[in-house]
């Protein structure tokens, strides 16, 4: 639970009423769907199986048109981050430090997701760390899918 | 069929004031740097025949730039410079000052002109660099700024914290490189950092922007512009200067898979080819090589291409690069002007113009020994990075 509480102090209100929001296309429809019912939907393609993200009209890997999404389990590990500690980026002043994730998920070597990694501590964000999904709610509505640290898998 | 090698030449380079805030405008800047090299290479202004840009500017929040202002493109420059016997004109949408000189190459062996002109003139407005009001993400962009990515600096932090990961690389370890860097800019006039060096503390200390980007990993935004003339080897043989050869040239940093994101994989993939391009065109390989002149928009960037282009093997750049080894008086010596990061934020123009002075042996109290062949690298991976192999 301890993630939330750092939610709780790092986001005010306030900060957040310049924080870009999606501009939703027919696309990326169905990934946004998904995280407004709390789950996260990843493209696959239905020639070739690979995964793809961010969405495309077709298999960058096979070329085939045939697309569709599926559940991921939410696993993953870090496989870049970068903690932001200066107020650079408008809409996010109020809550530096904060961790800008990119995560490795665990169904697919490469595919990668951009998210924030919540932790007390931002320096214990390192490479290869085993993470999981969460969500947080915005204060102004909009569901974002966040993750946390689980524990090291035992050697 | 190969590059037509040493058939073209670089006959003169210049800088104009390179600092933080001019009080001149970009124009302005920008005149005086080509007069200066057309006067460095002993020509007229009326020899110019062919101009090369690449205008963009300096930071991406500039919506409607205006020529001679934010930028400074080919409309102001034949303006400026009325450029009566003008047969070739080009400006390049990407790339670095290398993406336009490697058109203008082109465009000499060509015969579509006989004495080129190539600039890069970069602005810093007032204000802070690289903050975007982006309320509405669009496109990919809506898979990373709502969760705070929205700035150049936490993009190129990415590869960084990948890298080190990866192979245990730390700023301890960068240290040394950074202080290096701006000991040479420090004895370097045409550098925005001239006569001031720092200490591995004020390295150690510096303000962390996004980690493990420090204010100290990030190139300064500068007013200022580099220009260069260039013509046919045959035609440089009578001009004022010893002419700096063309010996290859690439332009070509480009990812194959859709980028979410700076990706470290990608980014070293994009940079071996760069230097697999390069080595075809010049003939040559790294063990060739005198002197390097590496692109350090982030301080991080020269591990990459040291390893792209075989100096080192994966993960070994970064504790190659703290030897002495790789200072003025070393065997291979990197960024004796001091760099980008010594210099100022001018996309290119500090890493080539700092080859053909050394090369010509006018880099004064920074003049290596052996200068005779040149890498010079210039811009990144996924915006059409190049490189020219340059020799006397």
């Amino acid at each position: 639970m301890s993630h939330l509480r750092v939610l709780k102090k790092n986001m005010t209100p306030d900060s957040g009423s310049l924080r870009p929001r999606p501009v939703i296309n027919d696309l990326t429809k169905p990934f946004w769907d998904g995280i407004a019912d709390r789950k996260l939907i990843i493209q696959r393609c239905n020639g070739c199986g690979v995964f793809v993200h961010p969405p495309r009209h077709e298999c960058p890997a096979c070329r085939s048109p045939s697309m569709t999404f599926v559940s991921v389990s939410g696993r993953g590990i870090i496989h870049a981050r970068s903690i932001v500690e200066a107020p650079v980026v408008i809409g996010f002043e109020e809550d530096v430090p904060y961790v800008c994730l990119v995560v490795e998920l665990a169904e697919q070597k490469g595919l990668l997701l951009a998210s924030n990694l919540i932790v007390a501590d931002p320096y214990e964000a390192r490479i290869g760390r085993p993470v999981e999904l969460a969500f947080h709610t915005d204060p102004d509505g909009f569901i974002r899918p966040i993750f946390v640290l689980t524990e090291e898998a035992a050697p | 069929l190969t590059f037509a090698r040493g058939k073209v030449a670089i006959v003169g380079v210049a800088f104009s004031e390179v600092v933080k805030r001019s009080n001149r405008s970009l124009g302005q800047l920008a005149v005086e740097a080509c007069l200066k090299a057309i006067d460095d290479a002993g020509l007229r202004l009326e020899d110019i025949d062919g101009i090369a840009n690449y205008p963009a500017p300096s930071r991406i929040s500039v919506a409607n730039p205006v020529d001679g202002i934010d930028i400074v493109g080919v409309h102001y420059i034949v303006q400026a410079l009325t450029l009566e016997k003008l047969r070739w004109v080009c400006s390049v949408m990407n790339g670095t000052v290398v993406a336009s000189l490697v058109e203008a190459i082109h465009a000499l062996l060509a015969g579509t002109c006989t004495y080129a002109l190539v600039w890069r003139g970069m602005h810093n407005p007032p204000g802070q660099f690289g903050r975007l009001a982006q309320p509405l993400a669009s496109g990919d962009a809506q898979f990373t700024a709502p969760w705070g990515f929205a700035h150049n600096v936490v993009d190129y932090s990415l590869p960084y914290s990948r890298y080190m990961g990866k192979y245990g690389a730390t700023r301890e370890d960068m240290a040394p490189f950074i202080v290096r860097n701006r000991a040479n800019a420090a004895k370097n006039p045409n550098a925005a950092f001239f006569g001031q060096p720092i200490t591995r503390e004020e390295y150690m200390n510096a303000r962390m922007i996004a980690e493990p980007l420090s204010i100290l990993d990030c190139d300064m935004p500068v007013d200022g512009c580099g220009a260069l003339v260039l013509t046919t080897a045959e035609r440089a043989r009578d001009l004022k200067q010893k002419p700096v050869l063309v010996q290859g040239c690439t332009a070509l940093g480009l990812p194959l898979q859709p980028q979410l994101l700076m990706d470290f994989d990608e980014f070293m993939a994009s940079a071996k080819r760069v230097a697999r391009a390069t080595w075809q065109s010049s003939g040559m390989s790294h063990q060739e090589i005198a002197q390097l002149q590496l692109y350090d928009g982030f301080s991080y960037f020269p591990y990459l291409w040291l390893e792209a282009f075989g100096f080192y093997k994966e993960g070994e750049a970064y504790l190659g690069l703290k030897e002495d080894n790789h200072s003025i008086c070393g065997r291979l010596p990197v960024n004796t002007g001091g760099g980008a990061l010594g210099m100022g934020r001018l996309h290119g123009t500090p890493q080539v113009i700092e080859a053909v002075l050394q090369i010509q042996r006018r880099a004064g109290p920074r003049q290596v020994a052996k200068p005779s062949v040149a890498l010079v690298h210039a811009g990144d991976s996924v915006h059409i990075g190049g490189a020219l192999v340059l020799s006397e």
